[in-house]
């Protein structure tokens, strides 16, 4: 590569593209090789193949050493820039640039799956007008200043794709699922509900403002008090840690019957997680295509959610769920030998007075609400029994611990019981008019089965701290803020907040979100049921073609302009005198080819003031008008004699 | 004036745009893969630059206007010249002709004359074939073309061979060696005087005794065009191409020294005679001899 100017060019658009992968790649490495890679490039001597195999070596390892393994998707995608930036040492023919060129768009592709954000997008921008503005100073030599106007004519160039990305993005067809199932990767940690609840483990949660879901309403939406997402639910207990148990595998699944208000209907755009859980208020009146119905009624999906995922649901808040199975009631009224012995004492003294089933509860709900209990997200730790300490000495806890006491003390009452884990409430955002559910709303609580309406949601957080059902986890928060929470500015800084949020939503529901169903959807309102999405690869080309045709049109007609019209008005009427056959030789002048065309034409008089005309414009004193001369022209329609 | 427009502009993939498409594949298979939107969009973004650039290619070239003019003849092994003049209606980023070095840029409606160098290995006419002119503008993806029409001819005269025999003017004083195949038909070469030293005259015929006086002079034998020469095909011996070296060579010597001289080939004698169009003549004569 003689030329320097594309090269720095590309150097700059593959650093760049190499930042946006920095952060996931370690710091030393990319020091070490961008140097290394950079130094060699410099020296312009021919890369020696030894030292290319050590950096390639060096390249491996190092992921190897951070990822622990090596086949699988994240280290696969980690190496893409380092083997891109190794590639740049070899740059020596327009080959090589190009190879360059499209790696750094493959970088680009790859960073897109980490980061899909609205910001994310817009970071990788100038990678690719750089990459566009360096192709363009090696082979399309702008003048000077050349890099301006480079990166001006990619600019353009950009502007021109985009109505074509937008054609196909909306209307190419999706096709569904994976080509090729690579190693799959461990699954990585991220905040969440996890499949155990030990009782103070969700106040961990309590601390995180990632976003687990958003949920819009179709309608009204519902009071925040009834707003209960089922989560993970746990049959099981050791005393200590509550899990899901074992399943038997013939649990039938419950009849389930709504009664009074119609199915509250609604989207959900699910975060990616590690689990293969789907969350609905209550109970799902449907369940979406992709999902499975448990018999404890959580929605599970056949693969982890790493995608974010969106789906429609109804859901009932007041129903009637059939009553569960021997196995069921067995599972319900388990309790670890030996533990919890005040609990378990505490109940039994109720159950010996005679007590209903329906009375224990309103008692226990009674002892949260009049002794002096407190909700707090640091208890003290916990000494000896879990459920026996919150009760009869701290007096103090987090939801986990008021569920799993209210558990253990129905089932040693003999009232099968279970805890559910989900989220409970969320932030209204008044600007996209959705809610934001966070982890920490996480909340835990207690389905008791009733002899009569089956399984029946109890909340004993919501007698202790009914704020907290009321308020969200907020409202529970000391005021840290520095103005207070009603101040002017507070209220601009939410306004704020939530117009970001609702821009990064819609990005996350338009672009993003934009599947196999959204199109299906899109496509079926603009073109009725009848449309197949091959119907739409029809129009998809149909509209490109269009574009495309729109836009030679306009490059040529430019070209059109920018031709003398007298020029013009003169090859049009040889066009016509050509059409009834009569060529005007290329070597041939016009005032020998009026003569030869006034012989053979009965407008011999018209011919001969054309040629006129057009000469005095073209090489006379320029007073002739050109306006006249394409008059003349159009209104000229040669006969032969 | 060749007019480049629809009917004869060609335009494909150039290599650059070969690996742009394996890249763009690459970047598609992984959006579905992934069923990434982004990953998605961002292969419709290439597929549509990919257009544009096709369009910008065609539109760089469409409506340019070229025109071959013939080669002034040349001798064997030099290189005939022919000239491209192009005429670009809103400007021609970028032009590639073969034999020039590097792209060239026309300005909008600004007339350029480009070179076309061949090399001219055969004596005779040296036919200009169809000229490939070329372009990658704006990102290199898309080649776009057009094969234009030579029809024009530059005249290739013969190697001047290094004489083997003494120069001409020299076999002009031997008046009488008849084996001589450059016959002096009459003009002795008779001393007749001085003349002023003008740029362009032999330095053999300097009078370089003069030297040390002020003026250059120049030795001035009888009047050139009394002194004939024949340049004789049959007197000589060697194969056709060689004999024909040997004739150029003696044609441009004896120009040089202003002699008059007369040709002889086989079927076609030329008058003797002197000057440029003499030459052209016979140079000309020796160029197409068959």
């Amino acid at each position: 590569m003689t030329e320097r100017l594309p090269v720095y060019c590309l150097a700059a658009a593959i650093l760049w593209g190499y930042a946006l992968h920095a952060p996931r790649l370690p710091i030393w490495i990319s020091v070490v090789f961008v140097a290394l890679c950079l130094l060699q490039w410099g020296m312009r001597r021919r890369p020696n193949r030894l030292i290319g195999y050590c950096l390639l070596g060096v390249a491996v390892g190092s992921i190897y050493g951070s990822y622990g393994y090596l086949f699988g998707r994240e280290p696969g995608l980690a190496l893409v820039p380092l083997l891109t930036v190794l590639k740049f040492r070899e740059l020596r023919s327009h080959r090589d640039f190009q190879v360059l060129v499209m790696l750094g768009l493959f970088m680009v592709a790859t960073h897109f799956i980490h980061a899909q954000g609205l910001y994310a997008a817009l970071l990788t921008l100038p990678v690719i007008l750089l990459l566009l503005a360096a192709s363009v100073l090696l082979h399309g030599a702008p003048e000077p200043p050349r890099v301006r106007r480079a990166l001006l004519l990619s600019a353009r160039m950009w502007l021109a794709a985009v109505p074509f990305m937008i054609v196909g993005f909306v209307l190419f067809p999706r096709l569904p699922g994976p080509l090729w199932s690579i190693f799959q990767d461990p699954s990585t940690a991220t905040t969440g509900l996890s499949n155990t609840m030990t009782p103070g483990s969700i106040s961990q949660l309590s601390q995180s403002d990632a976003i687990a879901f958003r949920v819009k309403f179709h309608g009204n939406a519902p009071d925040p008090q009834q707003l209960y997402w089922r989560g993970p639910v746990f049959w099981y207990t050791n005393g200590n840690t509550w899990s899901a148990g074992r399943a038997s595998p013939r649990a039938a699944i419950p009849q389930l019957r709504g009664t009074g208000a119609p199915p509250l209907i609604y989207t959900v755009t699910l975060e990616p997680s590690p689990h293969r859980r789907l969350f609905a208020i209550d109970i799902p009146a449907q369940v979406p295509e992709g999902a499975t119905l448990s018999a404890d009624l959580q929605l599970l999906t056949t693969r982890p959610i790493q995608q974010r995922t969106r789906y429609q649901l109804g859901s009932y808040t007041q129903y009637h769920i059939s009553g569960a199975g021997p196995r069921e009631l067995q599972r319900a009224l388990q309790l670890p030998p030996g533990k919890h012995p005040g609990a378990v004492a505490l109940a039994r003294s109720w159950r010996a007075a005679g007590l209903s089933p329906r009375a224990i509860i309103e008692r226990v709900l009674r002892l949260l609400r009049e002794e002096d209990f407190t909700y707090t997200l640091s208890p003290q730790s916990t000494r000896g029994d879990s459920v026996d300490f919150l009760l009869f000495e701290s007096r103090e806890g987090f939801c986990g611990h008021y569920a799993a006491a209210l558990a253990v003390l129905a089932r040693a009452a003999g009232i099968p019981a279970r805890i559910v884990t989900g989220y409970q409430g969320g932030t209204l955002n008044r600007v996209g008019n959705y809610y934001t559910i966070r982890q920490r709303d996480a909340h835990a609580w207690v389905e008791i089965l009733d002899a009569e309406r089956g399984w029946q949601r109890v909340d004993p957080t919501r007698v202790v701290a009914p704020e907290r059902v009321q308020q969200g986890l907020e409202g529970l928060m000391p005021d840290t803020t520095l103005l207070g929470r009603d101040s002017e500015v507070h209220n601009l800084w939410t306004l704020l907040q939530d117009s970001l949020d609702a821009a990064d939503n819609g990005w996350n529901q338009w672009v993003i979100g934009y599947d196999r169903d959204q199109q299906r959807q899109l496509l079926y309102s603009l073109g009725g049921q009848r449309a197949t999405p091959w119907t739409f690869a029809v129009v998809l080309a149909g509209l490109a073609a269009v574009l495309f045709l729109g836009y030679l049109a306009l490059l040529l007609h430019r070209q059109h302009r920018a031709t003398d019209p007298t020029l013009r008005a003169y090859r049009r009427f040889v066009g016509k005198l050509a059409r009834i056959g009569i060529h005007k030789h290329s070597a041939q002048g016009p005032l020998d080819f009026a003569r030869q065309a006034a012989a053979l034409c009965r407008q011999g008089s018209h011919i001969h003031a054309v040629t006129r005309l057009y000469i005095r414009i073209r090489y006379g004193d320029g007073q002739g008008s050109p306006m006249r001369l394409h008059r003349m022209v159009r209104g000229f329609s040669p006969r032969l004699r | 004036m060749f007019r480049l427009g629809i009917r004869n502009i060609y335009i494909w993939p150039s290599r650059e745009g070969g690996i742009y498409l394996i890249g763009l594949l690459t970047i598609f298979l992984c959006a579905v893969n992934f069923n990434n939107a982004l990953i998605y969009a961002l292969s419709f973004l290439l597929i549509g630059l990919f257009l544009v650039c096709l369009l910008y290619t065609y539109s760089n070239i469409y409506g340019l206007c070229l025109h071959i003019t013939p080669a002034a003849p040349v001798f064997v092994d030099e290189y005939a010249v022919f000239t491209v003049r192009a005429l670009s209606p809103t400007g021609t980023r970028s032009l590639l002709l073969p034999s020039t070095t590097g792209p060239v840029h026309l300005q909008a409606q600004v007339e350029r004359h480009l070179e076309l160098r061949v090399p001219a290995r055969q004596r005779g006419w040296l036919p200009l074939g169809t000229v490939r002119v070329s372009t990658q503008y704006p990102a290199g993806l898309f080649r776009a073309w057009t094969l234009l029409p030579g029809g024009v001819r530059g005249l290739v005269y013969p190697r001047p061979e290094p004489p083997r025999h003494a120069p001409a003017q020299q076999l002009v004083e031997e008046e009488h060696a008849l084996s001589n195949p450059l016959h002096v038909q009459t003009g002795a070469n008779d001393f007749q005087g001085f003349r002023t030293y003008q740029p362009g005259d032999p330095p053999r015929s300097i009078a370089w005794k003069s030297l040390r006086s002020d003026t250059l002079l120049i030795n001035r034998f009888s009047d050139p065009a009394q002194s004939r020469l024949v340049l004789d095909w049959h007197a000589l011996t060697g194969d056709p191409e060689t004999r024909l070296s040997q004739l150029c060579s003696w044609v441009l010597q004896a120009e040089q020294s202003q002699n008059s001289y007369a040709l002889r080939l086989p079927g076609n004698n030329i008058a003797t005679g002197t000057g440029v169009a003499h030459k052209q003549t016979c140079l000309q004569a020796l160029a197409l001899y068959d």
